[in-house]
């Protein structure tokens, strides 16, 4: 058994150490939000924070991960109360078929959680790793930046209206 | 990496950006001779299947070259292959090189953490960097991998993995491989956010101690705690 | 964005001249004369789907409880379908959107509606929808007429229920017994005025979003059946490889192996975990020996090969009018590679096989032909299979999906009782995907002394662009079996939509105009429908050979087009284009370059004009795109914000199309098997800014929108780059290296 923390809560893991976390997120704690892309580290679609980073789920065992803090998009926030990222992706209307989004939202989180306020160069920089087919891009860098601007306003106590278009 | 900057110093190697520049004479660490064949598709394209891959500040030495003609760079590729003569750590033959790069890839199926080769004795792998080398690496450094037309270089014929100091294995463990945007090329993603420091020393020495038959680096851990931090894109 | 164009503002006082009558009618189709263009004529056919499914309860069905479920046989690709569906029925039934439940393509409960693609889903499916709910709508009202003793034209529909203007009411559920809506759809609706739409043509959150932004079941990848089992399939090194030998014992005391399916090449391992599968997989890669049959043409001669296979000359225009005498005469010819889908979720599906019934849950574009041909495969009636769609990733064509749903059957099928559920690696997605097809088009034409396309001859040769499903012959998984099912030989699409000759008639008027579709029935390379299909290559050829023609004839690009268009949509695009994006006082500067193109897509769907801004890297010959404005023209708009998604998502897609992406292959096999060695766009590589500018023609047909961007995008790029440089891209794609080769550094 291996010990997990996953979005705050400790989980017990009956798998081979050498499981990347991915498959163990799936299919041990039916965790949807990581999704498998390449397996490879090449597109992002699986990415989740681990000790506040993004990190590509699909080539970290979980043998790296005993002591370590991993939050998915499950730990953002729900479909009917999400999370700030999340409501802006809504927001934004950031998705087409959405395959990659959850795994956008996971690299955005990170990037906002050391720079509050990214420029859209710092956005696109950041979020390289990441890959959209549909062609999402703009409106995901339009929804990062909305919002870093309503976790400001909620960290600046302007209020927690985080729907206010 | 290759040669870098240090051409001044007899060909002998040396620092590039906390990167090391390994030595092009006949104290080359590459387990097979350079041609100069190679050593000019390494610097006209960043890349030889034999040798492997330029990172670090050896991709701006690569991107300058670009423009220069094609000749040119021919020529400096002769020279250099002149310089590095026969070096003295190589295989014995080629073959015998060849076939211990395929003997430690094929050994056992990634994923199966419980089979995991052991590194050499009288290193200081663990076992917690055979796991994380069967978790996250050996999904395409595996002679069985599904990227068969597009495999990566054999690690045990890798400079990196051969040379004296672990820098530049740091360095491209923790910041990956990326090819210029749109523009095909090998692509490794970087494991800085993935893994801790102690994780990344016991992966660099276990990759060391399974795929090079040099003496194991004992500095692994002073390096990662130097290079942590620089990641490069 | 949304705005109705000005033809004063737009169109200069010589161009409102020349094309006046033209415009006015095409404005008339904004016009409150003709609000009702929807409306089928007496004695038509059903409008939309509903010739095909005409019973009104195959699409709206209402429960004594009030519910409102709305069936499509279409499948939510990402395009926002589903959303747009409810917007249309919503509308029509007087409710609100969360009122209505829709579903979507299931071989057990919707209609047939074919597959979904070809941009078509708004005009059949939400056709169908449009006049189904009308005319339910109707229905109920009045049968509330009858119960309520008023008379039908007193009453409206709303929020559920039928109401007096006195405030009496009937509930939807309450008027519903008895099968009423179990009748024949009429071929004419009363339609509501687009005037009072509360719902269509404002943009509408889609409804899928929530869940796909926090870990909801989205996806057939999410879907968790009680007892599921994980399977991978272990494919030929290459097309054609036989499977000599296979040693199962290591993989078959793997912990969690299940089982070991072999027929013939066709190799799969079930485990009771998703990795675990994986690791079986990889030991039996491992353990197996192929001999490798077939052999790939040479890359470097793709086009040649291409060239030299038998093909069928079909004659898709001949034109021969009067025109003035030729003054001086082009030609060119232009290339487009094999390219992916490039699907971010490899292929995925779901199959159970109970008590000699199979259930699969698949993203396949096209449920019923799936079933058809798995029915097939399996030697199975019909009727004992059900196919259900659940969204996969993105899929922009023909993919991986409907052979992963075969796998998954043929999985299920040796080990009944248990759901499994197979999903592609990305090496498998990349290497077995059907692409689109490489094409080469050569044109020829004539300018008159005054600069006028006198003569146009354009030649275009291509394979198939359709090799989907109607039969197991085009199942990856059919090929490989002991007993295999060998591909039929493909036909070509007819026009109008056409294959390898959508869009291949320019829709300018050329007196003389000759246009041939050469089509290769052979395939050395898999091939099937790519989003656009052959309007990709066709539009990138007409549409950089017009500007060919423009500089020719020293014309500005714009203006030359429409010189040689009278179709008064087409030129509203076009202008309007033009004037957001500021063609007129473009600046020029040193690297930089603007770029124009303009299709109607499948010269039936979508008109669509847009210009692009470039610059490029000299020493690296990176071409980035500044930004792009679009101009579009999809008829009466359902969800304008989904309009403006499918043409931002088309042009940066096609961009990547455009400026990188090209299958490679060796003689023995594909090799571009990731991300590395089949680039696309990423983040640093997307336009600065796009701009879509939607045209609205309320009452107007809903005309397919999801493919209208990618031909024109690659033709601006090229007209661009040119401009930028002055040399001339006609092999796709516009590499760093192919622009540096030009610019000569």
């Amino acid at each position: 058994m291996i010990e997990l923390n996953v979005n705050g809560r400790p989980q017990a893991v009956d798998a081979d150490p050498a499981t990347p976390l991915l498959y163990v997120l799936r299919d041990h704690l039916a965790l949807n939000g990581a999704k498998f892309g390449c397996g490879l580290g090449q597109c992002g679609a699986c990415t989740v924070m681990i000790d506040g980073k993004a990190a590509f789920s699909c080539v970290t065992p979980i043998s790296a991960l005993p002591g370590r803090k991993i939050t998915t998009v499950e730990g953002l926030g729900t479909a009917d109360n999400p999370g700030p990222l999340q409501q802006a992706f809504i927001d934004e209307q950031a998705a087409q078929c959405g395959y990659c989004i959850a795994g956008m939202i996971m690299r955005a989180q990170a990037l906002l959680e050391a720079n509050p306020s990214p420029t859209d160069d710092d956005i696109r920089r950041h979020m390289m790793p990441n890959l959209c087919r549909c062609g999402t891009h703009m409106r995901i860098v339009r929804a990062v930046q909305r919002a870093a601007r309503t976790m400001k306003n909620v960290k600046n106590g302007a209020g927690v209206n985080v729907t206010t278009k | 990496m290759l040669g870098a900057e240090k051409l001044s110093d007899a060909y002998g190697g040396g620092d590039a950006e906390h990167w090391l520049a390994p030595a092009m004479n006949e104290d080359s660490p590459a387990p097979l001779p350079w041609t100069a064949d190679e050593i000019f598709n390494y610097l006209r394209y960043g890349f030889d299947a034999r040798h492997g891959i330029a990172a670090g500040p050896m991709v701006d030495v690569v991107q300058n070259l670009a423009k220069a003609r094609e000749e040119d760079v021919r020529a400096i590729a002769v020279y250099i292959a002149d310089r590095m003569r026969r070096p003295v750590r190589q295989a014995k033959s080629n073959d015998e090189a060849n076939a211990f790069a395929q003997l430690q890839e094929s050994a056992a199926v990634p994923g199966m953490g419980r089979d995991a080769i052991p590194a050499r004795s009288g290193g200081v792998a663990s076992d917690s960097g055979a796991a994380v080398f069967e978790g996250a690496c050996a999904t395409c450094h595996y002679s069985g991998s599904g990227l068969q037309s597009t495999k990566p270089v054999p690690l045990a014929l890798t400079t990196s993995v051969n040379a004296p100091d672990p820098r530049n294995l740091i360095h491209v463990v923790q910041s990956g491989l990326w090819p210029a945007s749109g523009e095909r090329g090998a692509m490794m993603p970087g494991f800085a956010a993935e893994l801790t420091d102690d994780q990344l020393v016991a992966v660099v020495s276990y990759v060391r101690e399974r795929f090079s038959r040099q003496p194991p680096w004992h500095d692994v851990s002073q390096n990662v705690r130097a290079i942590r931090g620089t990641e490069r894109r | 964005m949304n705005s109705t164009p000005s033809p004063g503002l737009l169109l200069s006082r010589r161009e409102f001249l020349t094309t006046a009558g033209a415009l006015v009618v095409g404005f008339s189709l904004g016009a409150v004369s003709d609000l009702f263009a929807q409306r089928p004529q007496e004695g038509a056919k059903l409008p939309g789907s509903l010739a095909s499914t005409p019973m009104l309860d195959a699409w709206i069905r209402i429960g004594a409880d009030g519910t409102i479920t709305v069936c499509t046989g279409k499948g939510e690709l990402g395009q926002g379908i589903k959303t747009a569906l409810i917007q249309i029925a919503s509308e029509e039934l007087g409710v609100q959107p969360a009122a209505i439940k829709p579903v979507t393509a299931d071989t057990r409960t919707t209609p047939d509606e074919g597959y979904t693609a070809g941009s078509n889903s708004m005009k059949d499916s939400g056709t169908a929808i449009q006049n189904a709910a009308a005319q339910v709508r109707e229905i109920l009202i009045g049968r509330a007429a009858d119960k309520l003793t008023v008379s039908a034209d007193k009453l409206v529909a709303r929020d559920g229920f039928v109401v007096t203007d006195d405030g009496r009411r009937a509930a939807f559920g309450e008027l519903v017994g008895d099968n009423l809506t179990h009748v024949r759809a009429q071929p004419q609706s009363k339609l509501k005025d687009p005037r009072t739409y509360a719902l269509v043509g404002k943009p509408l959150a889609r409804v899928d979003i929530p869940a796909k932004v926090s870990g909801g079941a989205a996806y057939v990848q999410d879907l968790r059946l009680p007892g599921m089992l994980h399977a991978r399939v272990i494919r030929p090194p290459s097309y054609g490889a036989r499977l000599r030998d296979v040693k199962v014992a290591d993989a078959e005391t793997l912990p969690g192996v299940i089982k070991i399916v072999r027929d013939g090449n066709f190799l799969a391992v079930v485990a009771e975990h998703e990795f675990q599968a994986v690791v079986a997989m990889r030991a039996l890669a491992t353990n197996a020996s192929w001999e490798m049959r077939n052999r790939l043409p040479d890359p470097s001669d793709i086009y040649g090969t291409l060239r030299r296979l038998p093909a069928d000359a079909i004659v898709d225009l001949d034109l021969n009018g009067q025109a003035a005498a030729p003054a001086r005469r082009l030609e060119a010819s232009y290339r487009r590679p094999y390219q992916m889908h490039g699907a971010i979720g490899p292929a995925c599906a779901i199959a159970l096989m109970k008590d000699g019934t199979l259930t699969v849950w698949t993203h396949s574009q096209g449920v019923y032909p799936l079933r058809k041909s798995i029915a097939e495969l399996l030697h199975l009636p019909e009727d004992r299979i059900q196919c259900v769609h659940a969204e996969g990733a993105g899929c922009y064509g023909h993919n991986g999906a409907d052979d992963a749903a075969a796998d998954a059957a043929l999985i299920a099928r040796a080990l009944p009782d248990r759901p499994v559920r197979v999903q592609w690696m990305r090496e498998q997605e990349h290497a077995w995907e059907p692409y689109g097809p490489a094409m080469i088009a050569d044109v020829k034409a004539a300018l008159d002394a005054d600069g006028n396309v006198v003569e146009w001859t354009y030649d275009v040769w291509s394979n198939a662009h359709s090799t989907r499903p109607g039969g197991a012959g085009n199942l990856l998984p059919a090929w490989h079996l002991e007993t295999p099912f060998t591909q039929p030989v493909p036909k070509p699409i007819p026009l109008p939509e056409g294959g390898g000759d959508r869009n291949a008639i320019p829709l300018y008027k050329f007196p003389n105009a000759r246009v041939v579709h050469h089509f290769i029935p052979s395939m050395p390379v898999r091939v099937s429908a790519l989003r656009a299909l052959g309007a990709y290559a066709n539009i990138f050829a007409i549409e950089s050979f017009i500007d060919e023609l423009a500089a020719a004839a020293s014309v500005d690009p714009v203006e030359f087009r429409l010189r040689h268009l009278d179709d008064p949509r087409a030129r509203d695009v076009i202008v309007m284009a033009a004037s957001r994006f500021g063609w007129a006082n473009y600046p020029a500067g040193k690297g930089r370059g603007r770029g124009f193109a303009f299709a109607r897509y499948k010269n039936l769907g979508a008109y669509l004009a847009l210009a692009v801004d470039i610059e490029i890297d000299r020493e690296s010959g990176r071409v980035k795109v500044l930004r792009a404005v679009a101009a579009v023209d999809s008829g009466q708009p359902v969800n304008p914000d989904g309009i403006r998604n499918q043409i931002e998502g088309g042009i940066v897609q096609s961009a990547s199309w455009t400026l990188y992406e090209a299958v490679s292959f060796d003689t023995n096999a594909i090799t571009s098997t990731d991300w590395g060695s089949y680039p696309i766009a990423r983040f640093a590589d997307v336009p600065g800014n796009v701009d879509v500018h939607v045209i609205e023609r309320p009452g107007a047909p809903f005309l397919g929108t999801g493919e209208a961007a990618q031909g024109p995008t690659a033709a601006a790029l090229a007209n661009a780059i040119a401009n930028a440089t002055g040399a001339r891209l006609r092999e796709l794609p516009l590499s760093r290296t192919r622009v540096k080769a030009t610019i000569g550094v």
